[in-house]
């Protein structure tokens, strides 16, 4: 049984997610199957017209939960991009040859990406954007792929720096994708290959919140271009303008052939010492050597607070539980701002004047939409908004015996950090509960229904509030509390929780959790796509 | 198998007490009941119980009064009653007290309506109501009662007198033994096996025995053990001996020494008992752990299986002290080690150390930011002062320790302390291991742990970063819900789908579903169904998950009454009972289940019969197809042991609920992990043809053997012994895709890991051809029809291997690795555990064996190695494969005369041995050197080095990988990897020739090492100036090092000393005492350094700075000077003086400074550079100008005409004056200069740049600077106008522009002209402003 050749072609990021600003690289690789045949027959070879990527991010929102243009988009900005000039891969030196187009759309692949962002009517206006488009990059052109060899390319763009992180929440998406269109020579429409990457952004900080804040949606650059200048005319890698370039690392299958079509004889290039040959790219790794050059003494005024803070950074934080007077415990968190994809572990020393019977605890993001934008929202409770709670991990445990304990979440990898735009926001927390028996002042109280009337009033201020000491500075927290009685106790029998009503101490500490750098997680992002070509 | 311990542990104590105060007493005894329910710590008055499931609440206390302790001794142990309702203690001076435990149905501790959103968790805890119901006396006088344990029939209580006694648990004195004399009678000693007739050849122990005293107790009984599966009892000796007494009839009847073993006769102070492998494990007083063999036949002694020792770890007996307390898990997989003085270890049945709390170095993660940099070693580790009683929790979750206080324990924890440990594991009888992503997965009390891999990038940044690399891998978290775990706690089965999106976990009654990714659980809606499920199996069937569910029996008071089993399909999205998609009963109880992805499903169940379905889901779903492909019975031929055979005993009471006509499964018997064979051998694809059914089923029982069970001939062929796990290849992993050489299955035991190839030539249906000729010679046979096996990486003992990471193509291993928080409280730290992944790359075996092997066909080993091109370890395996080549080529060289020798030996030996399959080796694992180690690893023959060096010359690395190599191996060994390899200066000269320096210059080095200097001298030469042609001046710099040395030490020859042109004056230049300016910049180290360069590195230094000058590359040229120290002002100097001298440097000013815009990526001014550099100018001569007009201007006048005519003096005026005009410039061109000068420069500003870049940028901006600074001194002292000029229009420096153009009036025109013609606004400005204040006059 003979099958018919077929390309197949996949295309994979270089790593599953990205930092705003960095640069992101994807590798298309085709691959040419050859049906089998004899050595002796010459090598057939298969063609494709033209491979052309763009990336973009999309935004969408539920029309049930959000107002309608809540990220204005501007069309300007969005829909504009096929008209503009394609930029021409650096290794093709080829004119781009455009067919000519009746409409306004004058090139090919046009629709396919009009499709892929679904900007022709796919999403539902108002609800749906963009929150960038690249510039569409002709990849190659009429690539001749022999039979039973690869052809790799090598794709960049370096993204912008505000883009909010990919998010998949309940009212409010964000969404990131490198679409490549192919053009095979036996088809009439092209094919469209979409591989979805991710964006993590590291959040915490107040820069980054409010960079976020401001730019969403980002517009396509069109006039910010390279430098004008009449005589460097060099090749610039600028946001959303993207470049790509052919690699020759994978050999073919046929070991006899990768041998002939290899420049040393042999199956793996020579190591070469400095790749110095190598084009500069707008990657990190290369310039390591300028990087970690000692940084010139430049005397700054502040050199000593800075240290303070660096020496304040390391110190992890400790909050102590106290209710009145009367301390309950003392919090360890591991971390200050906690990474996608770590573990986040609490430990608990339980040494103070009030014992403590139950421990409760969750790790909850909450998705936290802008009552501005919020569909249905009486004013009166506008200061909230709309909160969407995740749970990702719950923890309770009798800690009555226990000296210390600990508990450890897990922040998933796919997890959304912690974000703010102007529509929604996404907040981490950690929950407690604690349960500790009734201070004296409210046994008097009868039952749960009644205790909040009968509480003395010079007591009540003081047992509500928490005090949480944050590594020696003591915050008085106001925390939610409950109260209910102690079912079942028989006085004869012994046991060793004489109290008969407790109180529920709840406790909320926001937490930040960040997306850089330790959350290159995850599986590949990667896309095949298998095309059988026609025989003639 | 794999227990882990993780996190924080914590610490119980008691809570306070109203009783008077007694001295405070540390807990001496933890025992879990037989239901795991609760468990009991007993202090010196109290007696508590606690709960044992997943939380510790203290349900009930029993003290007894000072007075009490007064007369009768503290309490020395309790045991609790097979049916959990009894509990018996001792007090030390011989009152035994009999409890009865019920709970309290009516009220709970902790019963909580919870009206709040939070921790609303229905069940509840019960409190116990413990009573004293009897009490007698076992002893009197100074005899003191030393240990319990508990019977069927009753609790068994020893005596300081070595008397047992048996007390029933309704109180009545079942029997008494005295033991030494029940070794007596009978001669029972000798038919046990011990030598008594000689009484020099008899141990003095045994002897005390034989020969009774006054005192005759033996030194009293210090431990002993029961199990009632065994039917064994095991007890310890004060004078040291450890045996066996018979106790069968669940200890109704006294104990029997006739048929009992003797295991040693010294120094044992601890014994535990494993009934799945037929263990008995025997604590030392040198802190050995050492693991016999109990089911030889009656009269023979026990062999020793293997020693645990700390030795390996460079403990001293006399740190650790005696292991006292010894405890099995419940699934025989692990043991637990306390040691009396220090130390608490967990170590798995094949001797790995799973866990410990020893100090150690190393194996410290700094996964906490704040310890970074902090002493790590000043944690606490816990049980630093010893372990006084130690037991598991249910299921193995948890490891209860209590440690041995001191006094500088703090007073809280004095009083009735104990430490919990969680554990996660990996076991093979709860989880069905039918895909390697199940492998990967632990569970733990509530959590499911997932490995998850990072992405190559991340590693990479992380490299870069210095982190540890096992950052790599992370443990995922999966927390079970809380309110599913509390109804049905304990987890008991997990199973992970193949693609490791899916994980199910079942508890007591009913299953989770989650989905991993999205974290996000599935569960029985209806809380009725969810009772209705006990699940006892579990395996995914592509979407379907397969549940063996018991059904109890509907009227379970009615005697006969048996539960049934059935197997049940879901599908994963429909947990519902209406969602149910098939039903199968099943005949008994399933224990284990496999599934091949081509939709078989094996059921064995606990009868010994095994089921084969094949089940196939519809495309729609919309219902499943089930058929039964064979149901048959497991060969019992091993199922009753030896001595059950002789006494026709009932053993196992708890398996006489089997059918009846089917023997019982018995100790030693059982099957601990079985799987189809043979496994898919391709990824299934949809046109794929069915593959045939499948006929075999591989099978690992509990004592270790692995076997391949013929289902239509049912004979079982051994395959390997002492195995503990086995797993089978990925089919999808990168280096085994290709299916000739994959290896069938992996197995890890006591000899480390064990692969098995399908011969190349064999078909898979050869493995029921024959039988092993000899079962004796089965573990060591490394080569049968069809298969071979072969061991390829010895035992680590620290690391368990786990398995595979498809898509990975690593063996990956888990060991215990430590977290440090830092966190100050009153004690030190106290150190978190973490599950550390650690990583085998088994490429170099892999090409190893493959290259081995006779008729294999190179461009096979070909095809897989470049398969794995793209891996990150690539090279370092080759590396590793030529460095094993050449040190096992030297070998066999060299030994190979007498190794036939010992070989042979040793094969009689094992001939010699009486042994069935059952039966392991008697002779000691401690003795190494009675195996024939040597088939394991198979020995290469002598073809495997050139084939290595024809598959490594394939490879653009290949000359990298034949240096490296040679640098790690003995320069002795040289001449034999070059004969091969290919001669050094070849291998250089085709290193040379394709530009890989580095390389050649390690090549030099050899060649020196091997041939002396004479052999170097003419390639370092040709290698400094392709350095130097290449910009490599790093490497120039070693090079003309290297080159000095050999100068030093007098091996050059005059001819390559000598140059045609004298360039003596380098040296001279450099060497000059007083440094001017310009030899400020180079630091004294680097004179020292110039001395020794011979004038021939000189002359291609200044031939290589003559082109570069030539091509007007300024930058190159600083960073040449700088870095290569050669005097470049001093040079210019010359040049001006010399023959061209008319000639000036700048021929083209526009092109000079376009040119040097790009060599130093400086973007054009812009009118507010321009306008800058002018306020920086005004700055400078505002001082002056405040004076008055035209006295400012005057006086600046001649300030610049002096220095400009300083530019002009003549000649010989000293440098030192010049230096003193320009002494700030060069000040701050640091050291870092050396390596930092003509570094890559990032690429230009774009309008979208990250952060980091643009600080990178302003760094890259301000070296430049620094760069131009430094030409612009250097063109001072040489006194090069126009060279000034081109760096000073960079550096938009106005006034020394003004100076320059003063000064040299000449060069103004062209200067200006060439500053037009760049047409931008910056230098339009600055031509402008020259125009105004520099314009010649």
């Amino acid at each position: 049984m003979v099958h018919p050749p077929t390309i197949t072609v996949s295309a994979h990021t270089q790593s599953p997610s990205f930092v705003p600003g960095s640069s992101l690289r994807a590798t298309i690789t085709l691959h040419a199957n050859c049906p089998a045949s004899s050595r002796a027959e010459p090598s057939r070879s298969t063609r494709v017209d033209y491979i052309v990527c763009e990336v973009s991010g999309r935004w969408s929102t539920d029309r049930s939960w959000l107002i309608s243009h809540a990220h204005s988009t501007s069309s300007r900005h969005t829909l504009d991009n096929h008209l503009e000039k394609p930029i021409a891969s650096s290794h093709t030196p080829r004119v781009v040859h455009v067919p000519a187009q009746p409409d306004s759309q004058p090139y090919p692949w046009s629709a396919s990406l009009y499709d892929a962002n679904l900007i022709g009517g796919g999403g539902r206006s108002g609800h749906s954007g963009v929150i960038f488009r690249s510039a569409p990059l002709v990849v190659c052109e009429r690539e001749q792929i022999t039979s039973g060899s690869r052809v790799c390319f090598e794709v960049d763009c370096v993204l912008p720096e505000a883009i909010p992180p990919t998010f998949r929440g309940v009212a409010v998406r964000y969404a990131y994708a490198l679409h490549i269109v192919i053009k095979f020579p036996d088809t009439t429409a092209p094919k469209l290959v979409r591989v979805p990457f991710r964006i993590v952004t590291p959040g915490g900080t107040a820069k980054d919140e409010s960079r976020a804040r401001m730019v969403v949606p980002v517009p396509t650059p069109r006039g910010v271009g390279p430098l004008s200048n009449a005589f460097l005319e060099e090749k610039e890698t600028t946001a959303l303008s993207m470049s790509a370039r052919l690699l020759n690392g994978a050999p073919p299958d046929d070991i006899e052939i990768a041998l002939a079509l290899s420049l040393n004889g042999r199956l793996t290039p020579y190591n070469e010492d400095v790749n110095k040959n190598k084009p500069l790219t707008n990657d990190h790794r290369t310039l390591s050597n300028l990087r970690e050059l000692p940084a010139l003494p430049t005397p700054r005024p502040g050199m000593d607070i800075e240290k303070k803070r660096a020496r304040r950074r390391n110190v992890i934080p400790v909050y102590a539980i106290t209710q009145g007077s009367n301390s309950i415990a003392r919090l360890y968190l591991s971390k200050k701002i906690h990474h996608l994809g770590d573990t986040l572990s609490a430990i608990f020393h339980f040494q103070g004047d009030r014992p403590c019977y139950r421990l409760g605890a969750r790790l909850e993001a909450h998705e936290v939409i802008n009552p501005d934008y919020a569909v249905g929202q009486n004013t009166s409770n506008a200061e909230q908004g709309v909160v969407f709670r995740k749970i990702y991990g719950e923890h309770g445990e009798f800690v009555m015996s226990c000296k210390n304990t600990s508990l450890a979440f897990s922040i998933p990898h796919d997890a959304p950090p912690s974000f703010t735009t102007s529509v929604v926001s996404v907040r981490w927390l950690l929950h407690f509960v604690f349960l500790i028996p009734q201070a004296k002042g409210r046994q008097r109280a009868n039952g749960a229904a009644s205790h909040r009337v009968s509480i003395d009033n010079d007591v009540a201020p003081l047992l509500n509030r928490v005090h949480i000491t944050e590594n020696g500075v003591t915050d008085e927290v106001e925390m939610g509390w409950e109260g209910g009685p102690w079912p079942g106790e028989d006085p004869h029998n012994w046991t060793h929780l004489p109290q008969e009503k407790v109180d529920f101490l709840k406790w909320t500490l926001p937490i930040t959790v960040s997306g850089q750098p330790g959350s290159q997680w995850g599986n590949r992002s990667s896309t095949r796509l298998v095309h059988v070509v026609a025989t003639p | 198998m794999g227990y882990f311990v993780t996190g924080h542990p914590k610490t119980y104590v008691l809570p306070p007490t109203a009783v008077p105060p007694q001295p405070p007493s540390s807990v001496r005894h933890i025992q879990p009941d037989a239901s795991s329910k609760y468990v009991l710590t007993l202090t010196d008055y109290g007696l508590y119980l606690w709960s044992a499931q997943q939380h510790r609440v203290l349900l009930a206390r029993f003290l007894i009064s000072s007075r009490v302790l007064d007369e009768e001794g503290p309490f020395v142990s309790a045991v609790w009653s097979p049916d959990s309702t009894r509990i018996t203690a001792a007090l030390s001076n011989g009152l035994v007290l009999l409890f009865s435990v019920r709970p309290h149905a009516s009220r709970s501790v902790l019963h909580f309506e919870m009206t709040s959103d939070h921790l609303s968790e229905p069940a509840a805890l019960y409190p116990l109501q413990i009573k004293r119901i009897a009490e007698l006396r076992v002893a009197h006088g100074s005899t003191l009662v030393t240990a319990i344990t508990s019977t069927p029939a009753g609790a068994l209580i020893a005596t300081s007198s070595a008397i047992l006694t048996c007390i029933a648990w309704d109180a009545d004195m079942l029997w008494r033994a005295h033991i030494p004399e029940l070794l007596r009678c009978n001669n029972a000693l000798e038919k046990m096996g011990v030598v008594t007739s000689h009484s020099q050849l008899a141990h003095p122990a045994v002897q005390a025995i034989l020969e009774p005293d006054a005192r005759d107790d033996a030194g009293g009984i210090t431990d002993m053990c029961y199990n009632s599966e065994l039917g064994y009892l095991a007890i310890v000796l004060g004078s040291g001996p450890a045996l066996l007494l018979a106790l069968h009839s669940n200890g109704f009847n006294r104990p029997s020494a006739i048929d009992g073993r003797w295991l040693r006769s010294d120094h044992a102070v601890a014994v535990a008992l494993e009934p799945k492998r037929m263990l008995a494990t025997v604590g030392l007083t040198t802190s050995d752990v050492e693991q016999y063999y109990i089911g030889v036949p009656a009269g023979d002694h026990c062999p020793v299986m293997r020693t645990l020792s700390l030795s390996n770890w460079y403990f001293e007996p006399t740190d650790v002290g005696a292991a006292r307390v010894l405890r099995w898990t419940e699934d025989g997989y692990a043991l637990l080690v306390g040691w009396e003085k220090q130390g608490l270890a967990v170590w798995s049945v094949s001797g790995c150390r799973l866990m410990w709390t020893l100090p150690q170095v190393g194996g410290t993660l700094p996964t906490t930011p704040a310890l970074l940099g902090k002493d790590l070693r000043s944690h606490a580790s816990p049980m630093e002062n010893g372990v006084l009683a130690a037991c598991w929790g249910p299921k193995g979750f948890f490891l209860w320790a209590a440690p041995r206080v001191s006094d500088s324990t703090e007073a809280l924890l004095r009083e009735g302390h104990f430490m919990e440990f969680s554990f996660y594991k990996a076991t093979p009888g709860t989880t069905s291991y039918h895909s390697t992503a199940s492998r990967l997965a632990m569970y733990g009390s509530d959590r499911i742990l997932m490995l998850w891999k990072a992405d190559e990038s991340a590693r990479e940044h992380h490299d870069h970063s210095g982190k540890a690399s096992n950052d790599i891998f992370a443990w995922q978290h999966l927390i079970i819900p809380s309110d599913y775990l509390w109804r049905n706690w304990p987890p008991s089965c997990i199973a992970v789908n193949s693609d490791s999106s899916y994980v199910a976990v079942a508890g007591e009654h009913g299953m989770a579903i989650c989905h991993v990714k999205m974290q996000r659980w599935r569960v029985f809606g209806d809380l009725q169904q969810d009772k209705r499920i006990r699940c006892c199996a579990l395996a995914w069937l592509g979407r379907t998950i397969v549940v063996g569910n018991e059904v109890p029996p509907a009227r379970p008071e009615v005697p006969d009454s048996a539960s049934r089993f059935e197997l049940l399909f879901y599908a994963r999205d429909h947990l519902e009972a209406s969602a149910l998609q098939a039903q199968r009963d099943l005949p008994s109880r399933p224990i284990l289940t496999d599934v091949r992805a081509d939709g078989y499903l094996l059921v064995i169940c606990e009868d010994a019969q095994v089921v084969l379905y094949k089940v196939t889901e519809r495309v729609d779903r919309s219902y499943i197809d089930i058929r039964e492909v064979y149901r048959l019975f497991l060969p019992t031929r091993e199922m009753i042991p030896l001595y059950q055979q002789d006494k026709q005993t009932k053993v196992g009471s708890s398996s006489n609920k089997a059918l009846p006509g089917v023997a019982p499964p018995a100790p030693g018997g059982g099957i601990s992990e079985a799987r189809i064979f043979p496994p898919l051998s391709a990824v299934l694809t949809s046109d794929s043809s069915e593959p045939p059914v499948p006929k075999h089923i591989m099978m690992l029982r509990n004592t270790g053997s692995l076997i391949l069970l013929d289902t239509e001939s049912m004979v079982s062929t051994a395959l390997l012994r002492y195995v503990e796990r086995f797993w089978y290849t990925p089919v999808d992993c990168t280096p085994f895709d290709l299916i000739s050489h994959r290896p069938v299955w992996w197995a890890y035991g006591d000899d480390g890991i064990h692969v098995c190839f399908h011969d190349g030539i064999a078909k898979k249906d050869d493995f029921d051809v024959d039988l092993p000729l000899d079962p004796s010679l089965l573990p060591y046979i490394t080569r049968r029809k069809g298969v071979e096996v072969e061991q390829w990486f010895e035992l680590d003992p620290e690391v368990y291997p786990l398995s595979i990471m498809s898509q990975y193509g690593m063996l990956l291993g888990a060991t215990q690795g430590l977290v440090l928080h830092n966190i100050e409280v009153e004690s030190a730290p106290v150190p978190s555990y973490a599950i550390q992944v650690k990583r085998q790359p088994i490429l170099h075996t892999l090409l190893r064996h493959l290259l081995i092997k006779p008729k294999m066909d190179e461009r096979t080993t070909l095809q897989v190695a470049l398969k794995c091109v793209s891996q990150p370890q690539f090279i370092d395996s080759l590396e590793w494969l030529l460095y094993e080549a050449v040190l096992e080529h030297e070998d066999d060289q060299n030994v190979l005369p007498n190794g036939d020798n010992a070989r042979f030996e040793s094969d009689n030996k094992v001939i010699s041995q009486n042994s069935e399959e059952s039966t392991p080796p008697l002779k000691p694992k401690s003795r190494p050197q009675v195996y024939p180690e040597s088939p394991r690893r198979q020995k290469a023959g002598s073809n495997l080095f050139p084939r290595v060096i024809r598959l490594l010359r394939y490879f653009g690395e290949y000359e990298d990988i034949v240096v490296r190599c040679a640098r790690k191996l003995d320069s002795k060994r040289w001449p034999l990897l070059f004969s091969l390899a290919g001669e050094p200066a070849a291998l250089l000269e085709q290193c040379f020739v394709s530009g890989r320096l580095r390389t050649a210059a390690c090549l030099l080095v050899i060649l020196q090492e091997m041939w002396g200097f004479i052999s170097s001298t003419p390639h370092s030469l040709r290698l400094v100036e392709a350095a130097l042609e290449r910009g490599e001046l790093e490497l120039a710099a070693d090079l003309a090092g290297f080159l000095g040395k050999a100068d030093r030490a007098g091996m050059l020859n005059s001819s390559q000393l000598r140059t045609n042109e004298d360039v003596s004056w380098i040296g001279e230049a450099v060497g000059a005492p007083k440094g001017d300016a310009l030899n400020s910049i180079t630091l004294n180290h680097s004179t020292e350094k110039h001395q020794n360069r011979i004038p021939a590195v000189d002359l291609a230094v200044l031939n290589h700075a003559r082109l570069l000058l030539n091509k007007m590359d300024l930058r190159n040229l600083a960073a040449l000077a700088v870095r290569m120290n050669f005097p470049l002002a001093e040079w210019l100097r010359r040049e001006l003086k010399g023959k061209n001298a008319s000639r000036p440097f700048v021929r083209d000013f526009s092109t000079t400074i376009l040119s040097l815009h790009r060599q130093f990526q400086f973007p054009e001014p812009d009118m507010h550079d321009v306008r800058k550099a002018m306020r920086a100018f005004n700055e400078d001569v505002d001082t002056p100008r405040n004076r008055g007009a035209s006295e400012q201007d005057l006086k600046q006048l001649s300030e610049f005409t002096k220095i400009a005519r300083a530019m002009k003096l003549d000649e010989d005026r000293n440098e030192k004056e010049a230096s003193d005009t320009d002494e700030v410039k060069v000040s701050f061109v640091d050291y870092a200069a050396e390596s930092a000068f003509g570094s890559q420069l990032p690429p230009p500003p774009a309008s979208y740049d990250s952060e980091m870049l643009v600080s990178i940028r302003a760094k890259a901006k301000q070296l430049c600077g620094q760069e131009l600074n430094y030409l612009m001194t250097v063109g001072r002292v040489a006194r090069a106008p126009d060279i000034i000029l081109c760096c000073a229009t960079l550096l938009l420096d106005i006034s020394v522009l003004r100076m320059v153009l003063r000064g040299h009036g000449e060069l103004f025109e062209p200067y200006i002209a060439a500053l037009h013609e760049f047409n931008v606004p910056g230098y339009n400005a600055l031509v402008a402003v020259l125009n105004e204040i520099a314009a010649p006059r």
